[in-house]
């Protein structure tokens, strides 16, 4: 690379993390955080207040987003929830830069580049995804490294493809659980892609080479989950919480049919990457492009299908985004012609309009507010009750709070200072003598969606009924708090 | 193309008169010689048409010269000077006696050209006897064996001893290792526990260095070497027969009559001209076994046999350093006694040295082995080497890291070769030592797509041996490179240093610390004590968390790579099972922790032979030998 192209990828890079990061402080700015944001920054600083063990963010799933989150607080910790925003801008702007790298690496033009890298990183679905988090930021990442490696490894027969692949499968799966379900069914569709002779000679071979890093990861994170819990599932036993936010089973997007949801993904697909198709036509006899393609396509459109039957699958706009990162890799690797360079800014500005239309056509709730923040109108929190109850606990002391149960609510507060854990000592004590001597005490409702916290199970009657000693000073659907009377307790 | 010189003419017509060529053996032979740019003697003798005994006996007829073995009526060593040697062997022709008050030169070569020569070199009043070729090198190897055996082994630790391994520690490093041990054992008397964790916490950041150093090797290794393969491939296709240079090939041996037939055969298919090549079967004078295997074997005039003089230590960069003095190429290469280069190689080398910048002075081939389908070490011990080879090899390249030659198929240019006083006869690993040496001095390593295909230990214990001398060999070189840190750091970069320190120090220290950790890990597993929580504080129990599950899994997966370059994935499985692999190395790495005290320079030998396939082999090789002499 020339000093003059080293140049211009930093300039790409600091740009790139400027608008993403701007992006993402507009939108909270508008009132829109995404939700699993909110909890892995609650998770975070529980963690690293100490009032939560290192052990449940390392047991954690997916653990990709987490340990990120953990470490950037841990280095930056003065900076906030912003911290978060940052590590996602680097890694999305990572993103953006290798495409412009690439497609110079391509012998294109530095003109052309930066168009077509323009065209990509502004397309919406790209933007919404950048906004989501670093799930879905690590997501596309995992995409990115799976298409280059698919693209490279039947032209190549290089070490560094197979390496590709395998350590995105390894991405794919630590960093979100529909990452790990497009992971997960990608494994067919790799065939198409391992040059035939050496599938031939040992199909199992190539198989244990591909997916022994997952296969490993997957085990090491059950070893983990075992050495530090001494569950070695007990990041299952917690995998409802953290994915729940994730899903859109309303019917609107959605439908049962599965048939038509592998529609709409197929139609989505190519209304955001139609490059795919051409370039699929274009290289008709390049087996080895047009192989890559189909497994990229078919990998995606079955995974929204598996993920939608699973009921892991995001909002459509962000289950349709990893289109946009393969329409780059098609960039990258389109034919060298003398028209080539005008078809590719062709097609990419066409998906960039697709990827507006599907935008648009998300009905889901998570889209439709994050559509509103980014017109800049305010828009009203998700959870509103948690918001309100965020509020009264910001700055007090002394919070008997299960805060694993709602981590969120600890982003929204602010600070995890003045909280007790459940998991402390006294609390277990207090809780076989059932007796309650806190300043505050938190209860969530038996009847929510995910049932009653540990301090509910401790005190099974405080929701309804209070405790003698306490009053209400927050009364939710799903939340209650109770203060003590007449002063402090310890 | 060179037309023939008039001696080779008139001894051509000679040898047809005389029936000992057909009219048109020598028309093939006087084409090649022309084509080679070659005497029409060395392509006879080269083709094996010509009877060496027979040749020389009648050429002392044809000349009307007396013909006298100088192995049996032996020169007189006062007209002999060492630094002439070298003008010897090139012009075939020393001064043998005085007879009445002439010099008498003996020449393997007799005719116009070599009455100039010694002429000019003796005066007018010379006479001549014939002798062959093989007399002349056995008698100057007579004669000068004590000083060139000297000089094999003390000129490296005369002229630069700070690069030579004679000394194992030099004091500096005395003081050092003393001091660390003190601080450590008061460590461990006032504040254990601080000690062990910080002990603990070095141990692990060394291993999370060197595992992300492997990763970034490998990732190097596995984008490199495809633009240059075409690149070498395309000059060998432009070279042309007579530019190529003449080739010395040293092949040292130690009692390993049984696998001679392979080496001969496997050089005899080189694509290269054989009177272009100066093939040197180097062999202990004690080791008669070989000697007489070799005598059996009935090689043509391409090989000559060097008898190196027994002194200590009995090592192979010695004999070769004392091959070395015999060479006559522009470029050597070392092959070990079972390996089968492809036939290609040479060519291959010469292309790539054409291509290659002036400072590049070796160029490494691969090395791979015939046998690896024969037992699970085999297997393993491919992988290894595919994964050496293949990927970090050229990884270190790429990186600018020195690289540590492997034990044979590294080609050198010889002038550099003797500027960099040849290889250290006190390291056993003294290709590794060399190259590294070779970046200091500012010369480069490139590395070029030919394998040569070796036997792979199909024995642990003889593994082991083989092992242990690798890495006692690893630890005297990374001995001698860090004596001078600051002249290490300038010559060879920070990156080099690091490379270098993960590189040759990792592979031995992973071998010696291993045991401890799965100790420790084993005893834990077994019987779940807490007793090592204390060393184990969240922060670097994570971090030895990390070492053990993505370290352990990163190191499987490379190993899972290395054959794929080579389509040979049946293999793959084979890395599941690499944990007894690692066990062995650690075996290996802590006897040669141990030899490195009490023996340094011992050269552990690995029995050759061993193995079925060889055998098979040799068998092929003897047919094909036998087939040809037919």
């Amino acid at each position: 690379m020339t000093l003059l192209a080293r140049y211009a990828a930093v300039l790409v890079f600091a740009t790139a993390t400027v608008l993403v990061l701007a992006l993402a402080l507009f939108l909270r700015a508008h009132g829109y955080t995404a939700a699993g944001e909110l909890d892995l920054w609650g998770r975070t600083l529980l963690v690293n207040a100490g009032v939560m063990p290192f052990e449940v963010a390392a047991t954690a799933f997916p653990p990709l987003p987490q340990i990120a989150a953990v470490g950037a607080n841990w280095l930056v910790p003065d900076l906030g929830p912003p911290v978060l925003s940052i590590v996602v801008a680097m890694l999305a702007a990572w993103l953006v830069t290798s495409w412009f790298v690439m497609l110079r690496n391509a012998k294109f033009g530095i003109v052309v580049s930066l168009a077509a890298t323009t065209l990509l990183a502004f397309n919406p679905l790209f933007l919404r995804a950048a906004s989501e988090g670093s799930g879905f930021v690590l997501l596309n990442l995992g995409i990115w490294l799976l298409a280059l490696g698919l693209f490279n490894l039947r032209q190549f027969y290089r070490v560094n493809d197979m390496m590709l692949v395998s350590v995105a499968l390894v991405v794919l799966s630590f960093s979100h659980p529909f990452g790990a379900v497009v992971a997960v069914v990608s494994i067919p569709f790799l065939a198409l892609s391992v040059p035939p002779d050496l599938l031939e000679k040992s199909p199992s071979g190539v198989y244990l080479v591909l997916l022994f890093p997952l296969v490993f990861a997957i085990l090491s994170f059950i070893f983990v989950n075992w050495i530090l819990t001494g569950d070695a599932l007990h990041f299952l036993a917690r995998s409802e919480t953290s994915t729940a936010f994730m899903s859109d089973r309303n019917g609107v997007v959605f439908p049962s049919n599965m048939l038509i949801v592998a529609a709409v993904a197929a139609t989505g697909f190519f209304g955001v990457a139609p490059i795919a198709i051409f370039m699929g036509v274009r290289t008709w006899t390049l087996r080895p492009l047009l192989l890559a393609i189909g497994g990229l396509f078919a990998t995606l459109v079955s995974a929204i299908v598996y993920a939608a039957l699973l009921g892991v699958v995001p909002p459509l706009a962000l289950a349709i985004g990893p289109a946009v990162v393969i329409a780059a890799a098609c960039a990258v690797h389109w034919p060298r012609s003398h028209d080539g360079q005008r078809a590719i800014i062709l097609w990419l500005a066409v998906g960039l309009f697709g990827g507006t239309a599907i935008l648009i056509g998300d009905t889901s709730l998570q889209t439709r507010q994050w559509r509103s923040a980014a017109f800049g109108r305010e828009t009203a929190p998700i959870d509103q009750e948690q918001v309100l109850l965020a509020g009264i606990l910001a700055g007090r002391k002394g919070v008997l709070l299960d805060a694993q149960a709602a981590p969120a609510l600890i982003a929204m507060r602010g600070s995890a200072d003045g909280l007790l854990s459940p998991d402390a000592f006294p609390f277990r004590m207090s809780a076989l003598r059932r007796e309650m001597n806190w300043p505050i005490v938190v209860v969530r409702s038996k009847m929510s969606p995910h049932g009653s916290d540990r301090v509910g199970r401790a005190f099974p009657e405080l929701f309804d009924d209070g405790a003698p000693g306490y009053r209400k000073i927050f009364d939710g659907s799903t939340w209650r708090a109770y203060q003590a009377i007449g002063g402090n307790r310890s | 193309m060179a037309a023939l010189t008039e001696s080779d003419s008139w001894t051509g017509d000679h040898l047809v008169e005389q029936g000992l060529i057909s009219l048109s053996q020598f028309d093939q032979a006087r084409r090649l010689a022309e084509q080679w740019n070659a005497s029409l003697i060395d392509v006879l003798l080269a083709r094996n048409w010509i009877d060496p005994a027979e040749y020389y006996r009648s050429l002392s007829e044809r000349f009307d010269i007396e013909f006298v073995s100088i192995r049996e009526a032996l020169p007189d060593p006062d007209l002999l000077k060492e630094d002439d040697v070298s003008e010897y062997m090139r012009e075939l022709a020393m001064p043998w006696r005085k007879r009445d008050g002439r010099i008498v030169v003996a020449t393997a070569r007799p005719g116009p050209e070599c009455i100039l020569f010694s002429r000019r070199r003796w005066g007018r009043d010379v006479s001549f006897v014939v002798t062959s070729k093989f007399d002349i090198h056995w008698a100057v190897q007579n004669v000068f064996s004590d000083q060139y055996s000297q000089r094999a082994v003390f000129e490296l630790a005369e002229r630069d001893p700070v690069m030579s391994a004679q000394t194992v520690f030099t004091p500096a490093q005395v003081l050092i290792g003393w001091g660390l041990m003190s601080a450590a054992t008061v460590g461990l008397a006032f504040a254990p526990v601080a000690t062990l964790i910080a002990i603990n916490l070095l141990m692990s950041l060394f291993y999370f260095g060197n595992f992300l150093f492997k990763a970034i090797l490998i990732w190097a290794g596995g984008s490199h070497q495809t633009g240059r393969t075409r690149e070498v491939n395309a000059g060998v296709r432009m070279l042309r027969d007579e530019d190529l240079p003449i080739y010395t090939v040293l092949v040292p041996m130690f009692r390993e009559p049984n696998v001679l037939p392979i080496i001969t055969n496997a050089l005899r298919q080189l694509d290269y001209p054989t009177s272009r090549l100066d093939i040197k079967i180097v062999l202990e004078e004690g080791d008669t076994e070989t000697i007489d295997a070799a005598m059996a074997l009935g090689l043509e005039g391409i090989f000559e046999i060097i008898r190196v003089s027994p002194s200590e230590p009995q090592t192979k960069p010695k004999a070769c350093n004392y091959a070395l003095r015999f060479a006559r190429g522009d470029y050597v290469v070392i092959y070990d006694a079972e390996d089968k280069p492809e036939p290609d190689q040479l060519k291959k080398v010469v292309a790539a040295f054409r291509q290659a910048p002036d400072h590049i002075a070796c160029v490494q081939c691969r090395l791979n082995y015939f046998n690896r389908d024969e037992n699970w070490l085999t297997r393993l011990f491919t992988l290894d080497y595919s994964l050496w080879f293949d990927l970090m090899l050229p990884g270190l390249e790429r990186l600018g890291v020195p690289i540590p030659l492997g034990g044979t198929s590294n080609h050198f240019r010889i002038e550099v070769l003797r500027e960099l006083h040849a290889w250290d006869p006190f390291n056993v690993t003294e290709d590794a030592d060399l190259g590294i040496r070779m970046t200091q001095k500012g010369y480069g390593v490139w590395l070029i797509e030919s394998t040569t295909f070796e036997e792979a230990n199909v024995s642990q214990s003889n593994w082991i041996r083989q092992r242990s001398r690798w890495i006692k060999g690893y630890m005297q070189t990374f001995l001698v490179h860090t004596r001078r840190p600051l002249h290490l750091v300038r010559t060879i970069g920070p990156l080099g240093v690091l490379g270098f320190v993960f590189f040759i120090g990792g592979t031995m220290l992973s071998g010696l610390l291993n045991p401890i950790f799965w100790g420790m890990f084993a005893i834990w597993a077994i019987t779940r004590t807490t007793g090592f929580d204390e060393l184990f504080p969240p922060a670097l129990l994570y971090l030895a968390l990390f070492n053990l599950l993505a370290g352990n899994a990163l190191i499987t997966f490379i190993m899972m790579l290395a054959p794929f370059r080579r389509q040979w994935l049946e293999l793959v499985p084979f890395s599941l099972t690499a944990i007894w692999y690692w066990v062995l190395m650690s075996a290996a790495a802590w006897k040669a922790a141990v030899q490195l005290i009490t023996k340094p320079f011992f050269w552990e030998k690995t029995d050759h032979g061993l193995s079925k396939q060889t055998a098979v082999e040799v068998a092929l090789a003897t047919g094909q030998t036998e087939e040809r002499a037919a």
